[in-house]
């Protein structure tokens, strides 16, 4: 396997008696698209936070392009190439969609000390704005309030937020979170014109998603990786049968 | 600016701005000259609550102690003009620095040293937030009140009476008139400094910042260094306020940095309307035009200025000048 993208080592963290994250081992190969699954508190989103510097671990590193990020706060993070998504949509609802993403462009256009030029005509933002959101097919939105787009634009709008800033990496949190049919198939189509373009981590609970969209998956379970492969074998471990599959019939996801 | 479409709110602010330029002739040729110390007041006041709105309604920084730049910035020109009638230094060590009335002096002055302060205050704060945040700039203010009480050499609690305005450089600014075009002048800077920013790039990243901090810092912000920007930039504009005010009733005393006056900054924002800039600028004239008319007729009239704010909180959310003139703005 050539150098992973990111890799994480012995990653631990605790909140009072629990052990969220507890010796979790991940790499991320560049390029691929990996999804990490687990039934419901195996600690996935705590990782996805500690990988993008909201929650700091408590032993173990974590390394990303070479470098050991594991203290770095959030925003040189993001200037690495890290960029992420929310399971809560976390757009700025008073701004327009073409406003969400011009934020994003300016988080990458050198620092935002300028005091005097109107930021909202500024072409040098808005034109990349306009061109991600076209990707994402949110275009003809561009100037709705992020509050006033439907629950699956505002997903899109997440997405469009997070490519915006060109990322090496991209996290995404339940990108497909309670979306529809409809929404889910488009997201999907989406995310599967991405493949090959840019490194994806994606927690995600749509299983159907999961396995036509992914390279290799993870498996968490109580903050431990209990395998990483292909869909395939994955789907046939009888260790996350017992552990994760096997659940679906007990727990409704 | 140059693209003006005459909407009613246009037409207001064109009418607001030939009524407060035309001011003073009118008040001269009705023989009413109390009214332009009044609305000089007014303006200074302006200043005040802007700069509060820069922090609080764009940044949601809900500071407690916005009186202390206010106070700070009063309190110099009222330090160097006591020295620069005694003809003595403030201070020799490190440097010298002499005491003057001269306004292109003690101006800058004030507005340096209330941003310093905003400073190291802002550094400390903003490191907490919701009511911890309103708690602590709270404590600051208060810590700043007892501190200019205890200085006996100027006035302690009593304060300290200017012997005249300040000089513009060679100019005087006695008469009531110049004061009011000065206040006037330095209002409507101000107020087109705060457009130009709220609508950067800067502007951009504090609003955004205010909705969603953790999202910001995600997407590559280090917004805790545009907060602590734009709070110094709020507590500089006080500064400026502070420094005309002493000017205003030539006398400065603790009662400037009462946390009262913090309060009574933000009921002015917050009845012209959070986040509109130019509201709170409305709210300071509201709130001091209600106070001269009902203090007329009793004496009680904090119960009925306490009435119309309850009114305005529950009925007129975005504030007199934001429920009319920005209902269904995005900002």
């Amino acid at each position: 396997m050539t150098e992973p993208l990111m890799s994480v080592r012995n990653l631990e963290k605790t909140f009072g008696a629990l052990k969220a994250t507890d010796g979790l081992y991940l790499d991320i190969a560049p390029h691929e698209i990996h999804a990490m699954i687990g039934p419901n508190g195996a600690g996935k989103t705590t990782a996805i936070r500690q990988f993008s510097g909201e929650y700091l671990p408590d032993g173990g590193t974590i390394h990303f392009k070479g470098q050991n990020i594991t203290h770095l706060p959030m925003h040189k993070r993001a200037h690495l190439g890290m960029a992420r998504s929310f399971q809560v949509s976390s757009i700025f609802l008073t701004f327009t969609a073409e406003d969400n993403v011009a934020m994003a462009i300016q988080a990458h256009d050198g620092h935002s000390f300028r005091f005097w030029k109107p930021a909202r005509t500024d072409q040098s933002l808005r034109n990349p704005a306009r061109k991600v959101l076209e990707k994402v097919g949110l275009l003809h939105r561009a100037d709705i309030a992020a509050e006033n787009l439907s629950h699956g634009e505002q997903r899109q709008l997440e997405l469009a937020m997070a490519l915006a800033t060109k990322p090496s990496l991209l996290v995404l949190d339940e990108p497909m979170a309670g979306m529809g049919l409809e929404d889910s198939r488009q997201m999907l189509t989406l995310l599967k014109s991405l493949k090959g373009q840019v490194t994806i981590l994606m927690v995600e609970h749509d299983m159907d998603a999961v396995f036509k969209l992914a390279d290799r998956i993870t498996v968490l379970v109580y903050g431990q990786a209990i395998a990483t492969d292909t869909p395939e074998i994955i789907q046939n471990d009888p260790d996350v049968k017992a552990a994760y599959l096997g659940e679906e019939k007990t727990c409704s996801m | 600016m140059l693209k003006l479409n005459m909407t009613s709110k246009n037409w207001f602010l064109l009418i607001t701005f030939i009524f407060l330029a035309a001011l003073p002739f009118v008040a001269t040729a009705l023989d009413e000259t109390f009214y332009i110390g009044f609305f000089s007041r007014i303006l200074i006041y302006g200043i005040a609550a802007v700069s509060l709105d820069l922090i609080l309604g764009y940044g949601g920084m809900v500071s407690f102690g916005h009186a202390i730049y206010l106070g700070a910035g009063a309190y110099v020109v009222g330090i160097l003009a006591y020295h620069g009638v005694e003809g003595s230094a403030f201070i020799n060590w490190p440097i010298s620095i002499m005491g003057t009335e001269n306004a292109l002096v003690s101006w800058p002055l004030s507005i340096l040293v209330s941003a310093l302060l905003a400073l190291a205050i802002g550094a400390i704060s903003l490191r907490t937030t919701g009511v911890y945040f309103i708690m602590i700039t709270l404590a600051f203010a208060q810590m700043m009140y007892f501190f200019f009480t205890s200085l006996e050499k100027y006035g302690g609690d009593d304060g300290l009476s200017l012997f005249s305005k300040n000089r513009v450089g060679g100019l005087e600014m006695n008469s009531d008139i110049s004061f009011y075009y000065v206040c006037f002048g330095l209002f409507l800077g101000f107020l087109i400094l705060c457009y130009r920013l709220v609508n950067s790039r800067f502007g951009l990243v504090v609003q955004g910042s205010k909705e969603n901090d953790i999202r910001m810092q995600a997407l590559g912000f280090e917004t805790y260094r545009y907060r602590l920007t734009c709070f110094v930039i709020a507590g500089a504009g006080a500064g400026l306020a502070g420094a005309l005010m002493a000017n205003q009733t030539e006398f400065v005393s603790p009662s400037l940095l009462h946390w009262g006056v913090s309060g009574e900054i933000m009921v002015m924002v917050i009845l012209g309307g959070v986040g509109t800039l130019v509201g709170p600028a409305f709210g300071a004239a509201a709130l001091l035009i209600l106070e001269e008319i009902l203090a007329h007729y009793t004496e009680h009239w904090m119960l009925f200025l306490g009435l119309i704010l309850i009114f305005v909180v529950l009925f007129a959310r975005r504030g007199l000048y934001g429920s009319i003139f920005e209902r269904g703005a995005g900002k």
